[in-house]
């Protein structure tokens, strides 16, 4: 029996890799921001707004931003900081 | 001596620090909402606190508006008689009834149960009662839910439990 580690490798290095990190920076705070404006509006509304169809088409759009956001946050992730090649360990 | 604590951290590690806190908040956030959901925040339970329903110009003669009371869903009529509030979860197994006005009545949709919209009796149907009605009071242009015209009838049905 052998127990396999898979590692990334070190973190990418150059400009984009500098664009990439401070654009997940950005993202980040704007993933909190329509986190808590998802929340407030869920939490503060009143039954009579929150069962119109304008408040549920709000909200839906408010979680497609943050998927989308979120979305983009891996990709800078995975495609920014990342190297391609990891590193297999067998022990 | 070097006493100088050092602390490094990549911007992978940043980046994953990050992400976890947002997973955080979201699940507060959402376990929030949840608690809110279960344990709504119970205002008037037999007492005489005014709940504003609506503007008077917002319920024209023959419309309606659903709000909720003490946690329950409440509808509120327009009818030619006047305004009339009902609880509006049905007596029968709970399920939410509406207004159905093309056949002037109070209708639910689960086992065909129809309640009459002026008194909320049973008109007909399986409900074994009628539903709950609330003391309403029209004042500076607005229309008030009060409390249950009758909490002993609420305290019996028990898709009211803990509303009145």
């Amino acid at each position: 029996m052998h127990i396999e580690k898979i590692e990334y490798g070190p973190e990418k290095e150059g400009l984009w890799s500098q664009v990439a990190f401070a654009l997940i920076i950005l993202l980040t705070f704007a993933a909190a921001g329509i986190t808590g404006l998802i929340f407030w509006k869920i939490l503060s509304s009143d039954a009579q707004v929150a069962s119109t169809r304008q408040f549920m088409e709000d909200v839906g759009k408010l979680f497609a931003y943050l998927l989308f956001d979120l979305a983009a946050i891996i990709y800078l992730y995975v495609k920014g900081l990342l190297q391609d090649e990891y590193v297999t360990t067998l022990e | 001596m070097n006493d100088k604590i050092t602390f490094t951290i990549t911007r992978r590690k940043l980046t994953e620090i990050l992400m976890g806190l947002i997973a955080l908040f979201f699940a507060g956030g959402a376990l929030a909402s949840i608690l809110k959901y279960l344990w709504p925040p119970s205002v008037a339970k037999g007492g005489s606190a005014e709940i504003k329903i609506a503007n008077v110009d917002e319920v024209p003669t023959g419309s309606v508006r659903k709000f909720m009371f003490n946690g329950k869903a409440s509808i509120l009529l327009h009818m030619p008689a006047g305004f009339r509030a009902f609880g509006s979860v049905c007596t029968h197994l709970g399920c939410i009834a509406y207004w159905k006005p093309e056949e002037n009545l109070i209708f639910c949709p689960c086992h065909l149960g129809n309640f009459d919209p002026n008194t909320g009796a049973v008109i007909s149907g399986p409900p074994p009662s009628p539903l709950p009605a609330i003391d309403i009071v029209v004042k500076e242009g607005a229309i008030y839910a009060l409390k249950w015209k009758d909490p002993s009838y609420v305290k019996t049905i028990s898709f009211y439990a803990g509303a009145a």
